[in-house]
């Protein structure tokens, strides 16, 4: 039984007479990955800014989990993080968007500076700057000021400096904006270590497909709405229903071996994208679909360079609910415009 | 334990920032070093004078003798008097001076001196006035003491003529009096002269000749009666026998002869009465003749006694006169005894203003040294509290900061401590240099001193702070560091003085804590003022740092919340008004509705059409809207509206209402 170490309660936030947050509700469980996904400007940020207790929201609360607290005795109960916010800055850690430590001052000083700021003993500051040094792969740079070292490492001397005092949470906003695919995987890989020392982590991307690998649950944000919460699978199922056939082949005329006219496969299908250099078929039915494509392949003399049958992505997932959400946005205001126009007649 | 490492780490992010580092700890060492430089020259530098002059008198020449004379002095004389302006425009002169056509000394000539200045050179065009006008001032003053001194002379000479007339008019006062008793006395003695006579008549000097002649008749008579009776008697005796014939002839012959002798005495008397009578005839002549002229002096004494009366009365007058005269001169030799100054030279100069030093200070910068001082710490602290805060501010670790369980007040106390520190090292190596290099002696009264230094360092530091926390770009925090530097230096003492300021800026300046401050200082150290007189200042100085660190408390806090929630300070300043109701109303377009005040705004921007989306034979969602917010009037109101206008026109009401 999952247990939540952070409930969000009806959050929402206005800013500049806009709705930034709308009404939010999630939990967040004690160990896992959440993934926030969300476009620019879809409240990402402000969401991890009012879970944090940085910025107070116009309704709801957002509540943590006590029970890592010593000195309460009451646990597992849920404290206002508005109320209690030194209390909260105890278990929690975070990781903002762009690296957060001084860039004069060396890894070590950088270090030892917020955990003295956590209130750490030396013993236990230099124990855990030891730790997070070799666990960061920061060793041999310890005497670095910050602006020296490389974008990867400084991700990572920011990472450090949010798990200076050990959180419980640790919150983490764009952790790989503006890497390369190389330093992205380097940091996942010291997501998924960091979280296996037991640090519930909440994350917030756009690197939708590389979240699906590494969260245990998501939560997808438009405009300040959660179209979605649940797990990377969860979320697809509830939202697609179809699977995608890749098929890469030569001389490649797609639109060919697109030119499907039976009825019974064609109402299998979905959807066809030729992407130039392959073509995708959403169909719940790949194995009618991939017969009648064999078919036509023999038929214009195609030679198949690839073949498979995957299911969607999460990148893809998060494409067809937000257009849906602007589809039915767009029917809206089409509906609308039609009521217009029919009353200016009148 | 937290504060110092913040501090510790604010002074290696200084030290670490060769700009920083450059700016804010070397600069002001490199000011004060320039500024010593500047200020440590004891004579003025030299100033370039040109005058015009159409028409050179003596006196004209002497002014200029006078300014040639002084070696700080380069005298040019120009040809016509624009040219001598043009050349101040041109920076060739700082000053033009024209002299009057005809300058000399006379009686109602206005001798008037033109001094022409680059009033833009503010600094220096006070200095160049003072100097030359003193030097002009000083010949000016020679001249008026020549004449002056001629004046005194005749007033001293008149002195002592008026002394002699005051001798004089004594003397003939004494006179006069003499003469008034004389006179008196002569009155006197005429009033004495009794010329009434009792009328001397001859008549009866006859008559009393005639009784005396009839009582020498009568008196023969009854001698010869007797006579007669004797020889009676004697005729009786013999008669009767009682004597021989011999006595009586005896007495007989006595008797005769007693006779002859009365008629004899009677014909000498009558002859003698008759002479007398003769001479009492002449004498009656006399007499009358004498009445007349007794008369005629009588009348004469009447007519003197008169004159002489009016005489006296003219003499009083010319004593009372006199008088007058005496005590006007007595007066007048009185007001010039009572004249306190009778040199000519004090009452040319009657102050005398010998510029003295108070100590033994041989420099300028002794004297601006408190001044300095004071804007050193005033700059240091305030660029470098405001410096520090936007280092931090606008450093990628600032947001760190605040996920850390730390408070507000420590990351204040830090700032503040850190500034405080460097401020202190850069001020003690300032007190160091000025004592051994520059001869100051600004630690004469260390414990006041170093209360002034440390009032002032913390006052600086925390509008440092303030100016930090209000800005977020160093290129905003540096422009207000600046300017509210320079102002504090231009509404001080330093650039101008006070004096030369309107009256309302000089209330305000003096209350200029960087004048407060440096007034202070110079009291302390140049003055060596006691507390008890200090206190009032000291006062002051603790009221600023009282409201700079409640303000740096108010505007860390807004800062706070600006960078989090990006709400602009000054949007946190102004009041909210409106009441932000519970539930919100959401318009299509997005734009988020909270109160009635919200929706009469939009109602003015948005179309009827877009209107009647919200409002029409269906709905009214705005009275909707306000029954959630359980405001049934104001629901009812709007409930009754069909149109924008109506909508508009109720809200409007509603408003007043509730106003």
């Amino acid at each position: 039984m999952p247990s939540p170490v952070i409930k969000v309660e009806k959050v929402s936030k206005v800013f500049d007479r806009r709705i930034i947050l709308d009404n939010i509700d999630m939990e967040i469980n004690a160990g896992e990955i959440f993934g926030i996904i969300g476009a620019s400007g879809s409240g990402k940020t402000t969401l991890l800014n009012i879970i944090i207790g940085f910025i107070k929201p116009e309704t709801g609360d957002v509540m943590f989990r006590t029970e890592h607290l010593l000195d309460h005795k009451e646990s597992h109960s849920f404290r206002s993080v508005f109320k209690y916010p030194d209390e909260l800055k105890r278990i929690i850690g975070m990781a903002a968007q762009t690296p957060s430590f001084y860039t004069t001052l060396s890894v070590r000083e950088n270090l030892d500076y917020f955990g003295t700021l956590y209130g750490l003993t030396k013993d236990t500051l230099k124990a855990n700057t030891n730790t997070l040094i070799n666990l960061m792969d920061l060793q041999g740079s310890e005497g670095r000021p910050g602006k020296n070292l490389s974008g990867g490492m400084q991700r990572r001397l920011d990472m450090a400096c949010s798990l200076i005092h050990d959180p419980k949470i640790l919150i983490l906003d764009e952790p790989t904006a503006d890497l390369d695919p190389l330093l992205r995987n380097h940091i996942w890989r010291l997501v998924r270590k960091i979280n296996k020392r037991g640090t519930t982590i909440i994350l917030a991307s756009h690197h939708l497909s590389e979240l699906e690998l590494l969260c245990s649950r998501i939560a997808i944000l438009k405009e300040g709405k959660v179209l979605a919460v649940g797990t990377p699978n969860e979320i697809k199922e509830r939202f697609s229903k179809n699977e995608e056939i890749h098929l890469e082949s030569f001389p490649g005329n797609y639109d060919k071996i697109a030119d499907i006219k039976d009825k019974d496969v064609l109402k299998e299908i979905a959807k066809i994208e030729d992407k130039g250099t392959k073509l995708v078929i959403y169909t719940s039915k790949p194995e009618i679909v991939l017969n009648e494509i064999i078919k036509k392949l023999d038929q214009h003399k195609e030679t198949i360079v690839d073949l498979k049958v995957t299911k969607p992505t999460l990148d893809e997932i998060f494409i067809m609910i937000t257009e849906s959400e602007k589809d039915k946005q767009e029917e809206q205001d089409e509906e609308k415009e039609e009521i217009k126009k029919k009353q200016s007649r009148k | 334990m937290k504060v110092f490492k913040i501090t510790t780490k604010n002074l290696k992010l200084l030290l670490r920032s060769k700009t920083s580092m450059f700016v804010i700890i070397f600069g002001p060492l490199l000011i004060m070093l320039l500024v010593g430089v500047a200020f440590n020259n004891p004579s003025a530098s030299k100033m370039n004078i040109g005058y015009y002059a159409k028409q050179k008198t003596n006196l004209t020449t002497s002014f200029i003798q006078a300014l040639q004379d002084n070696p700080n002095f380069a005298v040019v004389e120009y040809a016509n008097e624009p040219l001598c302006i043009e050349m101040i425009e041109q920076g060739k002169s700082h000053i033009c001076i024209v002299f009057p056509e005809d300058f000399r000394v006379a009686n109602d000539k206005e001798n008037e001196v033109i001094f022409y200045v680059d009033q833009s050179r503010a600094n220096f065009v006070y200095a160049v006035i003072d100097t030359v006008s003193t030097k002009i001032d000083f010949t000016s003053s020679q001249i008026s003491f020549q004449m002056t001194n001629e004046l005194l002379s005749a007033l001293a000479m008149a002195q002592k003529t008026n002394n002699e007339n005051i001798g004089k008019i004594i003397s003939l006062k004494a006179y006069l009096g003499s003469l008034s008793t004389n006179l008196e006395s002569v009155k006197t003695k005429l009033g004495s002269i009794d010329l009434t006579q009792s009328k001397i008549n001859s008549v009866q000097f006859v008559d009393s000749l005639t009784l005396i002649q009839t009582d020498v008749t009568n008196l023969r008579k009854k001698g010869l009666d007797v006579i007669d009776l004797s020889y009676d008697f004697l005729s009786d005796i013999d008669d009767d026998g009682y004597s021989n014939g011999n006595l009586t002839g005896a007495y007989s012959a006595s008797l005769l002869e007693s006779n002859q002798g009365i008629n004899s005495t009677y014909n000498l008397t009558s002859k003698h009465i008759t002479a007398l009578n003769g001479l009492l005839s002449t004498l009656g002549t006399d007499m009358d003749s004498l009445n007349k002229r007794l008369a005629v002096a009588r009348n004469a004494t009447i007519d003197s006694k008169t004159k002489i009366t009016d005489a006296q009365t003219a003499l009083d007058k010319v004593k009372a006169d006199l008088d007058a005269i005496k005590t006007a001169s007595e007066n007048l030799n009185a007001h010039i005894n009572s004249l306190k100054v009778t040199s000519a030279e004090s009452i040319v100069n009657p102050i005398k203003t010998t510029v003295k030093p108070i100590n033994a200070r041989t420099n300028n910068l002794n004297f601006v040294f408190p001044y300095l001082v004071i804007l050193i710490i005033a700059f240091i602290s305030i660029m470098l509290s405001s410096t520090i805060i936007i280092i931090e501010k606008t450093s990628k670790a600032y947001f760190r900061n605040f996920t850390t369980p730390t408070k507000d007040f420590t990351f204040i106390a830090s700032v503040f401590l850190t500034s405080f520190v460097v401020v202190i090292i850069q001020l003690i190596f300032v007190l160091i240099l000025a004592y051994y290099f520059l001869n100051t002696s600004i630690l004469t009264n260390v414990l006041l001193t170093l209360l002034t230094l440390l009032a002032s360092l913390v006052l600086f530091t925390l509008i440092g702070m303030i100016i930090g926390y209000l800005f977020n770009s160093q290129e905003a925090v540096t422009m207000a560091s600046i300017s509210i530097g320079s102002v504090f230096l231009f509404l001080s003492n330093l650039i101008l003085p006070l004096e030369t300021m309107s009256s309302t800026i000089q209330n305000i300046a003096r209350y200029n804590p960087y004048v407060v401050a440096s007034e202070l200082l110079k009291k302390v150290t140049l003055f060596s003022t006691e507390w008890n007189q200090l206190t009032r200042d000291f006062m002051l100085l603790g009221i600023y740092v009282a409201v700079a660190l409640v303000l740096a408390l108010i505007i860390q806090k807004m800062s706070k919340i600006q960078y989090i929630s990006r709400k602009p300070i000054a949007k946190q300043i102004v009041k909210k008004k409106e009441e932000i109701i519970d539930k919100f109303f959401k318009l299509k377009s997005g734009i988020l509705l909270r109160n009635e005040k919200e929706l009469l705004d939009e109602l003015n921007k948005i179309s009827d059409e877009t209107f009647s989306e919200y409002v029409n034979k269906n709905k009214n969602d705005f009275e909707s809207w306000m029954l959630l917010n359980r405001n049934k009037h104001l629901a009812k109101m709007l409930g009754k509206c069909k149109t924008k206008q109506e909508m508009i026109k109720a809200l409007e009401e509603y408003r007043k209402e509730i106003k």
